[in-house]
């Protein structure tokens, strides 16, 4: 069920540019405040990413970098390892720490991006 | 099967001994006991492992006897006033889905689910075991609210796209 959802994801946005069709889904905080979430453009830079078009992934979401290995951390803890076999990695991702810096850096990312047009 | 360490009738701490000879020794459901793993002393009855000795029963609960000094095992505290976790598991803190939320563009909800996920884990290494329930209620309730409009404003768009398109 997670891996057909995850790859149903992948296959949309692999053979879709967000760019040039008007149905996918559009932020609805850009839409109504007009100002950018700090996830604004993942989807086109997911489908740069997808294309190996890492300069364009990056210009369209650089905090994609922070969180996309963090995502899949926390998705392949929660659903492909029941038996708790990175028990280190588990502490780390989950660790109050780590999720109070996640906040920090999307709180300012959030504020920055509208600051500094990106 | 592991040893357990008690408390005697003067509350000084005794064992080593097996679990089988705990009742020889005169320990009762009610007696403070101790075995590696552990966090803090408990009432017979209240550990699992003796279950089979003591069945468990939920009479209120005996005042606590004074901190007992030992070598081996941690020194007794009056446990917190809420259940002790070694009977429940740690409340699952939903942190996949707040950050899924918050990805999948529903922000500022999805924020305030990530918030409440970091708090069950501190309130849990804190010991307040009835504030990490509550945190996890309410990221997961977040994580509802932020996944739910996430899905209303996906449909409308998707449904205005649609028509816009078949308008023109």
């Amino acid at each position: 069920m997670v891996i057909a959802l995850i790859l149903l994801g992948g296959i949309t946005l692999f053979f879709i540019n967000p760019e040039q069709v008007s149905w996918m889904p559009k932020c609805y905080f850009y839409v109504l405040t007009g100002w950018q979430c700090p996830a604004c453009g993942s989807q086109r830079a997911l489908h740069h990413l997808l294309h190996q078009n890492f300069a364009a992934a990056f210009a369209y979401n650089p905090f994609l970098l922070v969180s996309l290995p963090y995502l899949f951390a926390l998705v392949f803890l929660q659903w492909f390892d029941e038996e708790n076999r990175f028990q280190k990695l588990r502490t780390f991702c989950h660790g109050s720490q780590t999720i109070r810096i996640y906040l920090v850096l999307i709180v300012l990312w959030w504020i920055l991006r509208n600051i500094i047009p990106w | 099967m592991s040893k357990f360490y008690y408390l005697d009738a003067n509350n000084q701490q005794q064992g080593p001994v097996e679990a089988a000879e705990l009742t020889r020794l005169g320990v009762n459901a009610n007696t403070l006991v101790w075995t590696p793993g552990m966090d803090a002393w408990l009432e017979a009855r209240s550990v699992p492992e003796l279950a089979w000795i003591f069945p468990p029963a939920m009479p209120p609960a005996a005042p606590p006897p004074p901190p007992v000094t030992g070598t081996t095992p941690p020194p007794y505290q009056a446990a917190p006033a809420s259940i002790p976790h070694f009977y429940q598991p740690k409340p699952d803190n939903f942190l996949v889905w707040s950050i899924l939320a918050t990805v999948l563009c529903c922000v500022p909800s999805g924020i305030v689910a990530i918030v409440y996920s970091s708090r069950v884990n501190s309130l849990w290494e804190m010991k307040d075991y009835a504030g990490a329930g509550t945190a996890a209620k309410n990221a997961k309730t977040w994580c509802f609210i932020s996944l739910g409009l996430g899905i209303i404003v996906f449909v409308i768009a998707f449904i205005t796209g649609l028509l816009g398109a078949i308008s023109q």
